[in-house]
């Protein structure tokens, strides 16, 4: 069966000269553009490339735009289907990390 | 000679017994109303009882064990930024003290602004927003330009008044919070 595979390369919503991605408006404003929640259902693989020149994608950004997929999918699942390309010296593990369990407990503390 | 009294007379005792109807009448609306006073009362009373309940709960159970660490994570903030300002400071150790604040900010989450969600939602959100919005302006500042860390008049730099104002900031939120859920 074929595997349909999606990339998103976050250098397409950079900022001009920024290194960072950082705030909550500006992952909203991935999200949507991307159209990632949509895409997302119709797809198996994302892979996410990470701009080299990034320095850091704080947990507020990641959180913001990635909530409706990791709330759909779970953390087992979200990891399975989404890879990032991180060949720069920013690593994105550990702020995704981040940003998965605020959505996770912001899910179960509402349930 | 008797003279019979018309069947269409008015007559005291009518209005008496008209007058008898409606003050049971009035009696029994009153009545109702009265226990629908007692009942919003008791309702409004209950909230009330609810909010005091939070408020003690978010100050002994989520505030009180957490103070030191708050001001912990103010204090590691600070002198991380003060490293910042140092000459010659290399990418590298710009790499390892944004790492380092994003670290203290992931730990005050577990222990404290979490455990807010069960509290109020707004108010967990406020005081994350408050959070969030100070680390990612000091990442910002750290790799988005030359770091300036010349003294405004107040004698503080860019990273002195943006902890100081995010302090007051959160102090002010928890002061301010009423023990209500936000619903």
């Amino acid at each position: 069966m074929e595997t349909k595979e999606l990339t998103i390369n976050l250098a397409d919503y950079q900022t001009p000269g920024a290194k960072v991605f950082t705030g909550r408006p500006h992952g909203e404003e991935v999200r949507s553009k991307s159209k990632l929640d949509e895409l997302e259902t119709s797809t198996d693989k994302f892979i996410v490339i990470i701009p080299e020149t990034i320095s850091s994608i704080n947990p507020s950004f990641l959180e913001e735009l990635f909530k409706n997929v990791v709330k759909r999918l779970g953390k087992f699942n979200f990891m399975n289907k989404f890879y990032f390309v991180n060949n720069g010296r920013y690593k994105i593990e550990t702020d995704l990390r981040e940003a998965i369990d605020r959505i996770l407990a912001e899910e179960n503390a509402l349930s | 000679m008797c003279i019979a009294e018309s069947s269409n007379s008015f007559s005291l005792t009518d209005a008496a017994d008209i007058a008898q109807v409606i003050i049971a009448i009035f009696n029994v609306g009153f009545a109702f109303y009265l226990f629908g006073y007692e009942k919003r009362k008791d309702i409004a009373s209950f909230h009330q009882q609810e909010h005091i309940n939070r408020l003690q709960g978010f100050k002994e159970l989520v505030l009180q064990p957490n103070i030191s660490l708050i001001n912990n994570f103010y204090t590691s903030l600070t002198k991380n930024c003060m490293m910042l300002c140092n000459d010659g400071i290399t990418d590298e150790l710009k790499h390892t003290l944004n790492e380092n604040n994003k670290k203290e900010l992931s730990n005050l989450r577990v222990s404290f602004t979490t455990q807010l969600l069960k509290i109020s939602k707004p108010f967990h959100a406020k005081i994350s927003d408050n959070l969030d919005h100070l680390i990612d302006q000091i990442t910002v500042i750290i790799f988005n330009g030359t770091i300036d860390c010349s003294l405004n008049q107040d004698g503080l730099n860019i990273f002195e008044v943006l902890l100081h104002d995010s302090r007051n900031q959160l102090m002010s939120d928890i002061l301010d919070y009423d023990g209500s859920n936000g619903t």
